[in-house]
This record gives C-alpha cells, structure tokens and sequence, in this order.
C-alpha cells in the first residue's frame, strides 16, 4: 500500500460501511497499521486510528454539565424566548426587518459580484489551503465583520432567510488560504432571490 | 445517532409537536427542546469547547428554532434541523472569539476497562487529535467532528452541512491529508 492508498482507505474506514461486519474492519484497521509503523509520513494517523478503534460512543467523552443543568435547560430557554420578545421594537419593527434585510442582502450580493470579478484564478476555493492568497481575498475577509454587525441587530427572522437564501444557516461558510471565513454564496440561485423577494413584500405589504 | 426523534413524555412524534408548538402550544416546544437539547449541547460543545460557549449557543439555537418553527418544512427531521441551526450559531460565536488553541478540560475519563496509564494515554492522543482537527478549515472541521467524534452517518452530515454526500467525502478526505500533515510534526518529536 502507498501513501495515497493509506490516505484513501483511511477515508473508507472513516466512512464505515454498515455492510462490514466487526472482522472486515479489523483486517482493514490491521492493513492501515502496517502501513502506518513503515512510514513516517502516515505514522501520524496511528493516533486517528487508534479514535476509529474505540467502541461506539466512546471517541469523544464529553464532561456531562450534570443532572441540575439539564433540568433548568427549558425553563431558560422559555425565560429567554420571553426576553427577546420584550426586546422586539414595538413600532416600525418590520420595516427595520426589511431595511436589515435589504442591506443584508445588497452585501452578500456584492460580495459574490466580487468574488465572481476574482475567477478563475486567485478565487478563495472552500477547505483549500493551498490556493494562494489574494488581494481580493484579503478585501472579502472584511465583509463579514460588516455582516456580523448587521447580524446582531438584524431580527431573528431576517436571518433565518438569509440562512435559506444564501447557505449560510447550512453551514455554508467558505475559508481561503489564511483561514478567513466568510458566507459561501455560491448556491446563490434566482429562484432563491426571488422567495426572499416575495418574503420581504409579505413583510412590508 | 444523535438527530434522530425520540419519543417524548407525551409520545407525540416530533411532527405532531412541531404542529403544537406553530400553534403556541408551550409544552410542545419544552417537550421538542427536552428531546433534542443533549444533542445540540454536544454538537455546541464540541465545536467551542467549552461549557459556557456550549450553553449559550444551545439556549440561542433553541430561541432561533422557536422564531423560525413556521418556516420549518420537514424536508429533513427536526433533529437534523436543530442540529444545522446550533452549527450555524456555533459558528458565528466562534467567529467572534475564536476557540483557544485545543479543547482541553472537556473530555473525562471513561471507562472502558484499560488501566490508568492507558485512560490517559488515550485522553493524551484524542486531545491531539482533537488539537490538529480544530486547525482545519472550518468546513473540514465539521465534517470531521459530526463525522468521526459525532458518529453520523455520510447521509446525515450532508443533510445538516448542505452538501452532497459525494462533497462530504471530498471534505473528509482533505481533512484526513492535512490531519496527516499536521499531526507529523507531534509524531515526529515523539519518536524523538
């Protein structure tokens, strides 16, 4: 086996087929390590798999925050729901909404004309740490704090849309070659704007 | 797995307290959280570390939840939802203050019937696994912890990132060849 096919199987066992019985996984585990002691540049996974070889349950023990902590659990989140309502603007709330929105939305889109004006080359590509860091890529790294300051003020609603809209709330957050994160508009789509669109009548009509 | 429905208290299906809660029914919505609040928490705690950032993103993605329940199509299960809601928080409290360098303190030890040198051997390892993950690209790193520390399936992780299965491994696969480029240099110092 070389590197690549360690790197390929490694994934394999990650990926747990629910067809292997316990057997099958051991011979794969078994072929994994051997590879692993030969080779230098693989030994450092003897550790991940050693977390595959663990029984279910048990790679990742987490300190339970305790009985108590559990049983207050709803009553604070009912005491929290109750104080971001009182915290809702009683007047002109909706159009601050939609005004949020608007704005909200002009950035992610100018955001992705930017991103567009950067392709094919210098484009930030999502997990990738080999691309190289650009000037544009730097420059959309301040997106995001404009963003975040939008989002803290924008209703709760607004955002759930824009998580709809733009991939955002599914975890569509991109990173370039510096680790800068940003929203990941790339599944962007007419049909998604135009929904967004009628909302924002909805909210305003 | 964690996203999955469990029955509750009152034997509803999520679905049926889904519909109770749209219509301001309160228990319903306590019943959804009291089913579903382990797995948010952990979801939480793994991405933040600690118990603090934990909590106050669980108690934000429930208040979320709440504000968005009519939005909620049932496209994927309530779990799965719940899940993509508290990741997406998780985020954008990490964005702010980013997590300190590994996630120590959170684990404890478990027994699973190895000798004390052994637990902590293995606390040791999962720590700087846990280490290396948590320098991944942020995409890579909730594909590894939903996946390998999570336990879902491919199916699952798509479902609650968004992507494709095929995406999912694509991920998993760049994180294991960077996983195996960081973790070499801790191997390396420890073969001495």
């Amino acid at each position: 086996m070389d590197c690549a096919g360690f790197e390929r199987e490694l994934v394999e066992l990650m990926d747990g087929d629910p067809a292997w019985d316990a057997q099958e996984r051991d011979r794969r585990l078994r072929v994994l390590r051997g590879h692993a002691v030969d080779c230098d540049a693989c030994a450092a996974c003897e550790e991940l798999l050693a977390l595959l070889e663990l029984p279910s349950g048990r790679r990742d023990p987490l300190s339970d925050p305790g009985q108590a902590y559990w049983d207050a659990f709803e009553r604070r989140v009912r005491e929290r729901i109750r104080w971001e309502a009182t915290r809702t603007r009683p007047h002109g709330g909706r159009w601050m909404a939609a005004a949020a929105a608007v704005v909200l939305v002009l950035l992610v889109g100018s955001w992705a004309v930017r991103r567009g004006a950067v392709e094919p080359s210098g484009t930030p590509i999502a997990g990738s740490e080999t691309t190289p860091r650009t000037g544009a890529a730097r420059a959309l790294e301040e997106l995001p704090e404009e963003l975040a300051k939008l989002v803290e003020v924008a209703p709760a609603d607004v955002l759930v849309q824009l998580d709809d809209l733009a991939g955002w709330g599914s975890g569509g957050v991109a990173a370039d070659a510096g680790g800068g994160v940003f929203p990941d508009v790339s599944g962007l789509d007419g049909d998604a704007t135009r929904a967004f669109l009628q909302w924002l009548r909805e909210q305003t009509s | 797995m964690e996203t999955a429905a469990q029955p509750g208290r009152s034997g509803d299906s999520d679905e049926t307290l889904v519909e109770r809660a749209r219509r301001g029914d309160g228990r319903a919505f306590d019943e959804i959280v009291s089913r579903h609040k382990r797995a948010v928490y952990s979801t939480a705690r793994r991405l933040l570390g600690s118990h603090e950032d934990a909590d106050e993103a669980a108690q934000m993605a429930f208040v979320r939840a709440w504000r968005a329940l009519g939005g909620f199509r049932g496209d994927s299960s309530l779990g799965t939802w719940l899940v993509r809601i508290v990741l997406n928080v998780s985020k954008s409290l990490r964005a702010r203050a980013p997590a300190p360098d590994g996630l120590e303190g959170q684990e404890q030890l478990v027994d699973t019937g190895a000798g004390a040198d052994e637990l902590l051997r293995q606390r040791e390892s999962r720590s700087r696994v846990r280490r290396a993950v948590d320098r991944l690209p942020p995409r890579q790193r909730e594909v590894v912890m939903l996946k390998v520390f999570s336990e879902m399936t491919h199916r699952e992780v798509a479902r609650i990132l968004g992507l494709s299965e095929g995406a999912v491994k694509a991920h998993l696969h760049q994180a294991v060849s960077n996983l195996r480029r960081r973790m070499a240099g801790t191997v390396a110092a420890r073969r001495g």
